[in-house]
Parts: C-alpha cells; sequence; structure tokens
C-alpha cells in the first residue's frame, strides 16, 4: 500500500510538473497569436469619395422596380452598406454567405444594399440562384462610376448622416466584418486603428 | 506545520524574487524609468532605488531559500510596499502605467487583482515564520520539495502571462 502510494505520488508529480510547463507555454502562444494575427483590414484604394466625406445622393432603380436613394440621410438611424457586386464575380459568389449572416445579424445598425450594373435579366438569374431575394438589388451604372470601382466586390458603408465611414475592397468576411469595425472604432480603416496601436504600444512583442 | 509544505511554499515565494530581480538587473535604465512613471518618490532617488529594489529582492529570495525567519518578513514586507505603490496609482486614477512586474519585454499596466496577487505571496513569505512539525524525512519529501516549487512557479509565470494577454486582447479590440 505504502508503495502505491509513493508510486502514484511521484507519477502526479511528475504529471503537474508537464502541465505546469505545457499551461504556461500555451499562455505564451495565446500571447503572440494576439500580437501576430491581428485583423486584416479590407484593401482601401484612394478613388473614390474619401472617408469621412458626405456621400454623393444618387436615385437608383431596384430590380423590384422600386427607386431608392443611395447617400441622403436616413430617418431610421441605420448605416448602408453598399456592396458592389457581379453576377460573374467569382470572389463575391464566395461572399455571399457572409452578407446574408451578416444582414441578419447587423440588421439593428446596417442595411446592406447589392449594387450591380449591367443586363438585367442576369441580375434576376443571379437574385434567383444565390437565394438574395430579401437583400435590396439595384442596378445603377451610374452608382459605380460615382464611387469609382475598379474591382469587386467593393464595399462602402454610409452611416445614417450620409457620411462615408469605410471603404473598401472586400475579398473575405473578415475584410466586410473590418468595415463595420472601422465604424464603431471611428477610424477610418482597420490598418489606421492597428498602426495607432502599434505606435502606442511600441513593439510590445515580448 | 508540516516542514514539506513551508519548505514549498518558501521556495516558491523565492524563485518568484528570484526572476522579478533577474528581470529589473537585466534592465536597469528600463526598471528606473518604470520606477519615476511611479511617480512616487524624488527624481533623485530614483537611480539608487533602482538599484535598491533588485538587490532586496535578490536578498530576501536568498534569506527565504536559508530558512531564516526574518528573510520572510522582510519579503513580505517588500511584496506589500509593491502592493501600496500600485495602489496607490490606483487610487490617483492612473491606470496606463506599467507595472514592471514581468520582463523588460513585457507590458502590463497595473490593476486591481495584482494587490491581491501581492497579498498571496506576502502570506507565502510569511509561511517561514510557522513553527515547524519535527518529523523524519523520507526521499519522497525530496521530489515534493523539488517539484512543488517549480510548478507552482510555471502556474504563477502563467497567470502573469495570460493577465498581460489581456491587455493585449483588450487593446485589439479598440477598448481603452
Amino acid at each position: 500500500m505504502n508503495a502505491a502510494l509513493v508510486a502514484s505520488l511521484v507519477l502526479l508529480w511528475l504529471v503537474v510538473l508537464v502541465l505546469a510547463g505545457v499551461t504556461l507555454a500555451l499562455a505564451r502562444q495565446v500571447g503572440v497569436l494576439f500580437e501576430r494575427v491581428a485583423p486584416a483590414g479590407a484593401l482601401v484604394l484612394p478613388a473614390g469619395p474619401a472617408v469621412g466625406a458626405a456621400a454623393p445622393v444618387l436615385r437608383v432603380e431596384a430590380l423590384d422596380g422600386t427607386t431608392r436613394v443611395i447617400g441622403e440621410p436616413r430617418p431610421d438611424g441605420r448605416s448602408t452598406l453598399l456592396l458592389f457586386v457581379s453576377p460573374s464575380c467569382p470572389v463575391c459568389k464566395e461572399l455571399l454567405p457572409a452578407v446574408r449572416s451578416m444582414r441578419d445579424a447587423e440588421r439593428r445598425r446596417v442595411e446592406v444594399v447589392l449594387a450591380s450594373d449591367g443586363v438585367r435579366a442576369e441580375h434576376v438569374s443571379f437574385v434567383e440562384r444565390e437565394r438574395l431575394s430579401r437583400i435590396p438589388y439595384v442596378i445603377s451604372p451610374a452608382l459605380g462610376v460615382t464611387y469609382r470601382v475598379g474591382k469587386l466586390p467593393w464595399a462602402v458603408l454610409i452611416d445614417a448622416e450620409g457620411i462615408v465611414r469605410a471603404k473598401g475592397l472586400v475579398n473575405t468576411r473578415e475584410h466586410l466584418e473590418s468595415l463595420l469595425e472601422a465604424q464603431a472604432l471611428g477610424v477610418p480603416s482597420i490598418q489606421d486603428h492597428l498602426d495607432a496601436l502599434g505606435r502606442s504600444v511600441g513593439g510590445s512583442a515580448a | 506545520m508540516d516542514p514539506v509544505l513551508v519548505l514549498v511554499v518558501r521556495s516558491f515565494t523565492a524563485l518568484v524574487l528570484l526572476l522579478a530581480a533577474a528581470h529589473k538587473l537585466r534592465d536597469l535604465e528600463g526598471f528606473r524609468r518604470i520606477l519615476g512613471a511611479y511617480r512616487l518618490l524624488p527624481a533623485a532617488a530614483e537611480p539608487v532605488a533602482a538599484r535598491l529594489v533588485p538587490a532586496l529582492e535578490l536578498g530576501c529570495a536568498l534569506l527565504l531559500l536559508a530558512g531564516w525567519p526574518g528573510g520572510g518578513a522582510l519579503a513580505a514586507a517588500l511584496l506589500a510596499l509593491y502592493a501600496v505603490a500600485i495602489g496607490a496609482n490606483l487610487l490617483r486614477g492612473q491606470r496606463d502605467l506599467d507595472c514592471g512586474c514581468g520582463g523588460p519585454g513585457s507590458r502590463q499596466p497595473i490593476a486591481g487583482w495584482m494587490i491581491l496577487r501581492n497579498a498571496v505571496l506576502a502570506l507565502c513569505a510569511l509561511g517561514t515564520v510557522v513553527p515547524l512539525e519535527a518529523r523524519g524525512w523520507a526521499w519522497l519529501d525530496g521530489v515534493t520539495v523539488l517539484a512543488g516549487p517549480l510548478a507552482l512557479v510555471a502556474l504563477y509565470a502563467a497567470v502573469e502571462r495570460l493577465g498581460a494577454n489581456r491587455v493585449v486582447a483588450r487593446q485589439l479590440r479598440g477598448a481603452p
């Protein structure tokens, strides 16, 4: 009995030591992850209305035949996330599940509006194929020209007062969310936020 | 109290103090700046204090390891002093202050839980003044005395690191 207790205690101490070491190593790794894997932001190109400027007010036609005004102040206090897509753009298609879930999760503060141009019939079948009928879909060549959209999928976030709050090339869900995050933080882009952090924290890599 | 328990706790406290002294001695200039940021000492006393504090920590650690009861009281007083310094700055509302607890690279602002941490450490240091129960030694006691403090120090370092991680995570999220 005594020998059994001794053996078990020695083994337990060994296990405790290894576990404590593993815990420390994990805590360090989590710290490194926090520092290295900072969020990725949408790529911002300088063309088009600048962040902080008033969005141009444009009257556009939606796919369902109604007319919408993009860029004017909204009485419901929500922002507008204008997402430029095209039926022929593969990255847009990959992004659509993220757009659908974001529309539901953020509906209190953001209305997602899809924007495109081109032949109407193509868009109708696109909407049907991708089950987008619940998301407003506007067709206007003028919109893309005004915002100088060169690459798709391109997103512009306009706040309730009609001010452009964030914009950029959104290839992933993370990029898309970075726009809302930038608005919530009150910065032009997540990159600016991280740059500012880097300056104030000053290379905290331990 | 059982001598093994006292010895484990005492060695753990000594190791923590040794590590703290080593951090500070590796970057004395950095520690002087941290000390200055605490704004508790006149500027003229800072260079002296910056050398005195790690020397005290080293001394306390050695006295604790040697088992001199006075060492425990001294270490407890030192740890309580840190808690007071942190508490004073928290009361002043100066929260964005590097605590200087970790190594030279780790930047961790002071926080309320550190006062609790120091109180626990001070209690551990005071463990040396408890009268020991006389009993025979078995070789298993050696295992406990070796492994116990090491495991405790590793866990202590892990808790410190997690505290620092939380600060980084909060900054990334954009909170003050």
